[in-house]
């Protein structure tokens, strides 16, 4: 590839530095230059003997095993994930299928083997972490062992539905492999997660008075962050590492406090926060470190897996894996499983209990069994009333299909018909996020560019799924205001009534779920603004209070995650996205991101070197689309490569049925699976003169 | 001599004391005769301290540590606090508080108590700068390389700020603090451990001796003499919450190593007849038969919970379904604290006579242990050492008697032919515990075995140690192989555990005990180091698995500091600092790299910069 060489030149020419405006033919190359190995490094570990190696693998697997006699412990203490609890839902955000914890586990036994010759071999001989992984990413695991013949069974095997996630950029650890850096302590130490997403925080009233007097406001509804979510769905699910039994992993205590030393899983890094009072104890989030995945047979650092595939393929509907899928089919008439309610034609999403789940892997209801919860191909399908919408929609929209496709094609048997279904389904989607979705995020021309071909489908990458998709927090409101057409509206013009308060439906439909609410739901969201896309989220998302927590804080989770997963800090990904020369001083950003957020900024962050990728892509002023430069160039890349994806994995067995749909669009979607009367032409976009309504009689 | 004299007259001034110090002191007779059987001597019932009352039991601190929400994040906090008005008003108040409230007081009602009645934590001590301390101590001429070097002078540094004093007011009113007091200042572990500790003190005294501070070393041991003399043991520290519980015993330890510095004869024989009280006393206090031979365990005497870990304790009692089996189970916490491991796995005897388990599990008082017992064999040999300088043929007789008794014992219970090693002993399933604790290796430390044997013995201990694959580790020989969430199990390691296998070894004299004893020690100090050039600490405990890694697990967070680790590794500096070079270890290749360039001397400079800013 033309850009490897170019780096390599560079790398010669100057080193670490980067100046990627010299070779990048598109917005989306990401320079990597490895650390490089010294020879004497080289030399010293070349002499390793084979026996040796072996011995390295039998440590590592030593280590493995030791740990399950502490979970035992802590299963015996009833330290894990109980139903209906804080860590239930973040559980279900993020929770791993039988397939990924294997995967994780054999991931975890090279990791540690490999860990074993870093701290035996590599530190004691003044070989540094990036090096000496550099130097084991190389070396195969040893022939003989068991773990080598159980890593090439499971990648040869048929690996279904989950990935190590890719990088742009090296990993960063304290030790190369798969420390977190510490929150504190005197050489390298950063800020705690929490007190980030606290620093942040302005009061609601605040952001939307703020949002009311802002010159320019945003045109886009609520819709462009729903769809977001529903994308990132689709294409990126980090998982929870887990015990050996399966059982999921518990770093807090259950009244929310830190756990005793003696109860912290080796996978758990909680996100703790020390109010100031003289006998406040610390609260605490659970954050369960991500499931890894194997990447190769060698020796290596952490990679994270990702239980999603890399192109759009409504598998978050249809289900990661085929027997996901299974569970999700009616196997009559290729339509898939569904809720029928009153007398309407448009039907809900299957509940769980008709695809045999016991729910609490849906829904984070405690005891309460008969509580309304819905099943779709992923977990998070329940995360809210905007998924539960959406995936409705795109179910609905399947069996719409289906029996069109039955009516006219008599004979076809359920799987012709499901494929077909499926197929036209997926294609719509893709249309509706490439084509009309990603121009309202990254603005024309990077969804243009992002078009373009590229000589290979890479998978999707860590920045990406742990930190750009996640933009559309910062958009979502505390409520969905009720904005359909004949609403009262009070003397500001502002609705009387709620449909609905997030915090209150997260994971938990308390909603009486009809076809009505649907409608409601998917009017008002067409119709009401983003939040600002900017650094503070709203107050149901993040957990700003002193007090104990009662629901999540996103942000800081996802600070933690992103450290978690090793991410460079931001302005390596600033350097290269947008300022295009190395970052010398805060003076540097500015431009970028708006000055009272840098000075915010410079009061949380001790220098500039640690921010938090999250962080800075969520304060960078929106460009030319929804979001700054930074994230819009990892989104940029990632749909590039997504777009080669799908040209190389299309069939194109479904052609000529695809071409009969080829004029179908969001609005239509919309239309044709639900009862609204009009939806915007644009469907992004809060109706306006230039976003008229197109009244849904008038689409057929 | 004099000195002696002097405490002695300051301790009849301490009126709390005067009585029990008349009781207990070595010049009225003490009947030790009435060994074994498991006796336990009822004059350590009845609280020696005034202060107990608030700090040990009771409902005060029953209410306070159990709270809901917790108000303190570290039990030990409380406990710790000052009294601000006497103990009789204190409990008074707080007794119409509890009626004042239906005897259920709200949180806030309890932090207000306690914020009228207490002030913080660690008001009774000052900071002391030891006033023998030495700026360039002679150990340091013995490290060649400059990082070490600097780092030895570094920790030498650190006595500074673990240095304690109490103030005066503590000696006038020790009824208001749980601190006991003592005459002369200390050094501490550090962190949550802001006051002395018995068995930690033996390598922070090490230390101290190394790096030419005989008077702080001597002051710490006249300390522990005087407490001796008052109380007729060694609590397991300095509070009077820890009167249920020693340590494992090495005061006569600490004496043997400062007559080895300061060839001060006649400090031992001085200290004589409070070293064979000490003895005496903890051998009567925790003697068992097993197969015909008196040896000993480890026990405590006091009811409750651990009032430094109250909270803790009661959430494990819990488990039990009777008052008898939860006042069982504080015993057996208790023990485990007295033998310094608490806790971990090595004192777990479960249904099926394993130590799969947890806390629930704890049989401490039901095991013996391999270290207990070659500490006293130890003691008493030591003591007919110092009898031997004083010429009194007969008591050295009598202690030699005694310690050939408890060899004979430690031979044929702990020795086990078919491990290749010591291992504690299970009471009751009446069999060997085969679990690796480095403690099973103790008695190549204190020489408990036959000197004729060392040929086989090495052949089976090294052959132990490779079948435990007790040399895989790069952070150090871990204190068991069993990961269980416990501080005294995998993978933490221990700097006194590390110091007791690495001398151990080092005492067998074979070539190939030596070497692995020397590669130990050599790795120990070398990954002590990249953990402090990566955060300019030094840990409570290590991590085996991680070379320059800290400990975890247990009930509190990693300690720093911290005293012990500091002795063994000066110690070892001293021993090995001539073969030691550390080649590139500090932060790795790439500062190594920029170190070849910008020199040695900068990085000192900032070391030290760093070191006076963070001590």
């Amino acid at each position: 590839m033309a850009g490897d060489k170019c780096i390599c030149l560079l790398a010669l020419i100057i080193g670490a530095s980067i100046l990627p405006s010299i070779c990048d033919a598109t917005s989306f190359n990401f320079p990597n230059p490895r650390t490089d190995i010294r020879n004497e490094a080289r030399s010293y570990l070349n002499g390793i003997t084979s026996a040796k190696w072996l011995e390295f693998v039998n440590s590592g697997l030593d280590s493995v095993n030791r740990q399950k006699r502490l979970e035992e412990n802590l299963l015996r203490s009833e330290i894990t994930v109980q139903n209906g609890t804080i860590s239930h839902i973040q559980l279900l955000d993020t929770l791993p299928n039988r397939a990924s914890k294997e995967d994780s586990e054999i991931a975890l036994k090279i990791l540690k083997s490999s860990l074993y010759v870093y701290n035996s071999q590599c530190l004691s001989h003044g070989i540094d972490g990036d090096e000496c992984r550099n130097y084991l990413e190389n070396i195969p695991l040893p022939v003989g062992s068991s773990l080598r013949e159980e890593c090439q069974n499971l990648l040869s095997g048929n690996r279904e539905g989950h990935h190590a996630f890719r990088r742009l950029l090296e990993p960063h650890y304290r030790n190369g492999f798969h420390e977190m850096f510490p929150e504190t302590g005197r050489s390298v130490s950063q800020p705690p997660a929490w007190s980030i997403s606290k620093a942040l925080y302005e009061p609601d009233t605040i952001q939307k008075a703020k949002d009311l007097i802002s010159e320019e406001k945003s045109h886009l509804n609520l819709g462009l962050a729903q769809w977001a979510q529903f994308v990132e769905h689709d294409l990126s699910k980090p998982v929870s590492q887990s015990m050996s039994t399966g059982a999921p992993i518990e770093c807090c205590s259950r009244d929310q406090n830190n756990l005793q030393p003696r109860h912290r899983h080796p996978a758990c890094a909680p996100i703790l926060y020390q109010p100031s009072g003289k006998y406040d104890v610390p609260s605490c989030l659970n954050y369960v470190r991500s499931a890894l995945a194997v990447a190769d047979c060698n020796f290596g650092g952490a990679e994270q897996l990702n239980q999603a595939t890399a192109s759009l393929d409504l598998s978050q509907l249809y289900g990661f894996t085929s027997a996901a899928e299974e569970k999700m089919r009616l196997f009559r008439g290729g339509l898939l499983k569904s809720t029928p309610i009153g007398q309407r034609h448009h039907v809900l999403l299957p509940m769980t209990r008709d695809t045999q789940d016991l729910g609490h892997s849906f829904c984070a209801w405690g005891a309460t069994g008969n509580a309304t919860c819905f099943a779709a191909g992923d977990s998070r399908v329940n995360s809210s009333p905007f998924s539960i919408l959406i995936y409705t929609i795109f179910m609905r929209n399947h069996n719409r299909l289906a029996r069109e496709l039955s009516d006219r094609k008599s004979g076809w048997s359920d799987e012709q018909l499901f494929q077909a279904a499926k197929a036209v389904n997926v294609d719509v989607y893709r249309r509706v996020v490439i084509d009309e979705w990603l121009p309202e995020v990254l603005g024309k021309k990077l969804a243009d560019e992002a078009r373009s071909r590229s000589d290979r489908a890479q998978e999707i990458s860590n920045e990406f799924g742990v930190a750009a998709i996640r933009f559309y927090f910062s958009m979502l409101p505390n409520e969905l205001h009720n904005l359909v057409k004949d609403n009262d509206l009070d003397d500001n013009n502002l609705p009387t009534t709620n449909l609905f308060e997030l915090k209150e439906e997260i994971y938990k439909p308390r909603l009486q779920y009809t076809t009505q609410k649907l409608n409601e739901i998917l009017e008002s969201l067409l119709n009401q603004r983003t939040m600002k896309m900017d650094a503070s989220y709203a107050g149901d998302v993040v957990w700003h209070k002193d007090t104990k927590p009662t629901h999540a804080d996103i942000l800081a989770f996802d600070i933690q995650r992103g450290r978690d997963h090793g991410l460079q800090p931001y302005h390596k990904y600033f350097e290269i996205c947008s300022l295009r020369r190395p970052v010398t001083s805060w003076k540097d950003f500015e431009g970028f991101i708006p000055n009272d957020v840098l000075e915010k900024l410079k009061t949380i962050y001790s220098s500039w070197t640690d921010i938090d990728l999250i962080v800075g892509g969520i304060s960078e002023r929106p460009v030319s689309g929804a979001i700054g430069r930074t994230f819009s160039c990892i989104l940029g890349e990632q749909f590039w490569n997504v777009h080669q994806q799908h040209r190389q994995q299309s069939d194109h067995k479904h052609d000529s049925l695809l071409n009969e749909y080829r004029h179908f669009n969001g609005s239509k979607l919309l239309c044709l699976n639900s009862d609204v009367r009009a939806v915007p032409q644009n469907i992004f976009q809060l109706p306006s003169a230039s976003n008229q309504l197109v009244a849904c009689d008038d689409v057929v | 001599m004099t000195k002696l004299v002097t405490i002695q007259l300051l301790l009849a001034s301490w009126s709390c004391l005067a009585v029990l110090a008349q009781a207990k002191s070595i010049d009225s007779p003490i009947d030790f005769t009435t060994d074994n059987d498991n006796a336990i001597a009822k004059d350590v019932d009845t609280d020696p301290f005034d202060s107990c009352q608030i700090y040990c039991t009771g409902d005060l601190l029953h209410t306070i540590q159990t709270a809901v929400p917790k108000i303190f994040d570290d039990s030990k906090t409380f406990v710790d606090m000052k009294l601000n008005f006497p103990p009789a008003k204190t409990l008074t108040d707080f007794e119409a508080l509890m009626d004042a409230k239906n005897r259920t007081p709200s949180r806030d009602d309890l932090i207000e108590f306690v914020n009228k009645y207490f002030s913080p934590k660690g008001t009774e001590l000052e900071l002391w700068t030891p006033t023998d301390w030495k700026e360039n101590p002679s150990f340091l001429d013995l490290i060649p390389d400059p990082d070490l070097k600097q780092w030895g002078m570094e920790l030498n540094n650190i006595w500074k700020d673990l240095g304690r004093k109490m103030k005066d007011d503590v000696l006038k009113n020790p009824e208001y603090y749980s601190i006991i007091p003592v005459p002369n200042p200390v050094i501490i572990p550090g962190g949550r451990f802001i006051e002395f500790y018995y068995w930690d003190s033996y390598w922070i005294i090490r230390g101290l001796l190394y790096s030419d501070m005989h008077d702080t070393a001597r002051g710490m041991i006249e300390n522990f003499m005087s407490i001796v003399k008052r109380i007729g043991f060694i609590p397991n520290g300095g509070r009077v919450y820890y009167h249920g519980r020693s340590q494992p015993p090495l005061l006569t330890g600490m004496v043997k190593s400062y007559v080895d510095f300061t060839n001060d004869d006649l400090f031992a024989i001085n200290a004589l007849e409070v070293l064979e009280h000490e003895y005496e006393y903890f051998v009567n206090n925790h003697a068992v038969q097993v197969k015909g031979h008196n040896l000993t365990v480890y026990r405590d005497s006091s009811t409750g919970p651990r009032p430094e870990s109250y909270r803790e304790d009661v959430e494990t009692g819990e488990k039990f379904a009777t008052e008898d089996a939860r006042e069982d189970h504080y015993s057996e916490l208790k023990s485990a604290a007295e033998s310094g491991m608490d806790f971990s796995s090595r004192w777990f005897i479960n249904e099926n006579g394993t130590n799969e388990g947890n806390l629930t599990h704890l049989k401490t008082r039901s095991i013996v242990p391999v270290d207990l017992n070659a500490f006293l064999y130890w003691n008493a040999k030591l003591i007919a050492e110092f009898h031997a300088k004083a010429g009194n043929v007969e008591k050295v007789t009598e202690y030699e008697n005694k310690a050939q008794k408890l060899l004979l014992g430690i031979q044929e219970v702990l020795w086990n032919e078919e491990a290749g090693c010591w291992l504690d002993y299970d009471m009751i399933n009446q069999k060997p515990r085969n679990y690796f604790v480095a403690t099973n290796l103790s008695p190549l430390w204190v020489k408990a075995f036959n000197i004729s044997d060392t040929e086989k013995i090495s052949k089976s201990v090294l052959n132990y140690i490779a079948v435990n694959k007790l040399d895989s580790f790069a952070g150090g020989v871990p204190n068991t192989l069993s990961n269980t969430g416990e501080q005294w199990d995998f993978p933490n390691v221990w700097a006194p555990m590390q110091y007791i296998v690495v001398e151990g070894l080092n005492n067998l004299n074979t070539p190939e005990a030596k070497n692995l004893s020397k590669s130990w020690a050599m790795r120990w100090v070398k990954s002590n180091f990249k953990a402090y050039s990566d955060d300019f600490h030094m840990y409570e405990k290590y991590n085996a698995e991680k070379f320059g890694g800290h400990g975890s697990g247990g009930e509190y967070g990693v300690q720093t500091g911290f005293g012990w680790s500091n002795g063994v590794i000066i110690e070892w500096l001293a021993k090995h600092g001539r073969e030691l070079d550390n080649g590139g270890g500090r932060g790795g290749a790439a500062a190594s790299r920029v170190m070849s360039l910008v020199g040695v001397a900068a990085v000192t400079i900032v070391a030290l910069i760093a070191g006076r800013v963070l001590w």
